[in-house]
């Protein structure tokens, strides 16, 4: 590193007078003998000068009346608020309703894994109880659950043509209770 | 008799309260005590918030958001620090929030005008040396050059030059080290030194 480099790099600290002796002497005889550092010096010095020297821009007379008007407005906009309580009762309030949230949260949460347990037998059967009117689809979930109901020798042609037709169509069963797990919510009972 | 003068004069002195008893008295209800830092600090902080943002109505409006401020959340000030910090640490995020409000405004009325319409700059500030004879007008040069630094070096710059606060007091205003601080006043100098090297050669 240069004289000069080091000089640029101390010069705020010349300039504002935080050197100590030995540095500023140092610093004196460099500028002393290089004339470069010596301009740069003294302009550095003289920006800081005028720089302290702007005239200081003042406040209004009115500074204080408007100031004053401010804040009674600001008063007068509270008090037309009704009363709001202070800060640490709405740091409790904050804190219970946070934990309300939570515990509901994790309540549904708890649902949906019930739900989703392929372990839980009755949870595919389910279903069916979401749309007790559909007969269609009550077969097929009594189906594919390999819970087809007994077939009832007194029941009417009409019925049986019926089954029939459900038992026919597995695939579009299947794929139609597929998609009503993926959309249906859990169901308590 | 001139030393009793003297000692009375002292003793007035003495008794003259600091801002942080100052403080202390209006977070126990003294508005008297609100009054008088209102009395020393108005003239500072509008000067400073002029440098700031090179506008005289905006400065008078952010300084009295300032005070409001601190007549609102006098609560928060804890003795741990210069009141005098404080009160410029709110001043300078308000008149920085100022400046960002501003720039979105400038944006959006750019955006709104045409090609020929956009004659935005500032008058330039290099009319030659004949031109720079008044002092005014030196200093409202120097005052234009100053609000063409970015904003990081024109608070540094401020703040220790025409505010005179040390760099520890700048370093917890602006919550940046001393070392960034004292890069930021040296950099800010270097540029307003290049900026007006016609002036300054006179």
């Amino acid at each position: 590193m240069t004289p000069c480099e080091r000089f640029k790099q101390k010069i705020l600290d010349l300039i504002d007078g935080e050197l100590e002796i030995l540095q500023k002497k140092e610093m004196e005889n460099h500028l002393k003998s290089c004339k470069k550092c010596n301009d740069f010096y003294n302009r550095m010095y003289k920006i800081r000068s005028y720089l302290k020297k702007l005239t200081p821009v003042k406040s209004p007379e009115s500074f204080h009346i408007l100031l004053r008007e401010r804040i009674r407005r600001e008063l007068a906009g509270k008090a037309n608020y009704f009363h709001f309580p202070q800060a640490p009762t709405w740091k409790w309030a904050t804190i219970l309703s946070c934990g309300l949230i939570i515990s509901i949260l994790g309540f549904r949460m708890l649902d949906q894994k019930t739900w989703q347990d392929p372990r839980n037998q009755n949870s595919i059967i389910q279903v069916g109880a979401i749309h007790p009117s559909n007969h269609h689809l009550k077969t097929s979930i009594h189906y594919i659950t390999d819970d087809v109901p007994s077939e009832d020798p007194g029941s009417s042609s009409i019925e049986q043509q019926k089954r029939n037709e459900v038992a026919g169509d597995t695939s579009r069963a299947k794929r139609t209770i597929e998609n009503i797990q993926d959309q249906i919510k859990p169901v308590k009972f | 008799m001139l030393d009793k003068t003297s000692n009375h004069n002292r003793e007035i002195k003495q008794k003259k309260p600091s801002d942080e008893e100052l403080i202390a008295k209006f977070q126990n209800g003294d508005i008297y005590a609100y009054e008088e830092i209102v009395h020393r600090y108005k003239d500072q902080l509008i000067n400073f918030i002029y440098h700031f943002l090179g506008d005289r109505i905006d400065a008078e409006d952010v300084t009295q958001e300032t005070f409001l401020r601190v007549y609102r959340n006098k609560h928060l000030y804890r003795n741990i620090a210069k009141f005098s910090t404080w009160i410029y640490t709110i001043a300078s995020n308000l008149a920085r929030t100022e400046l960002r409000r501003r720039r979105r405004r400038k944006l959006l009325s750019l955006s709104q005008m045409g090609f020929e319409d956009r004659d935005y700059d500032l008058p330039d500030s290099m009319q030659g040396p004949d031109g720079i004879l008044d002092s005014k007008l030196k200093e409202k040069v120097i005052r234009a050059e100053i609000d063409k630094l970015p904003v990081r070096f024109r608070e540094a710059v401020v703040l220790r030059d025409i505010e005179e606060f040390s760099y520890e007091e700048i370093s917890q205003i602006l919550k940046i080290p001393i070392g960034t601080v004292k890069s930021r006043v040296n950099r800010g100098r270097l540029r307003l030194q290049k900026k007006l090297q016609y002036l300054l050669d006179q």
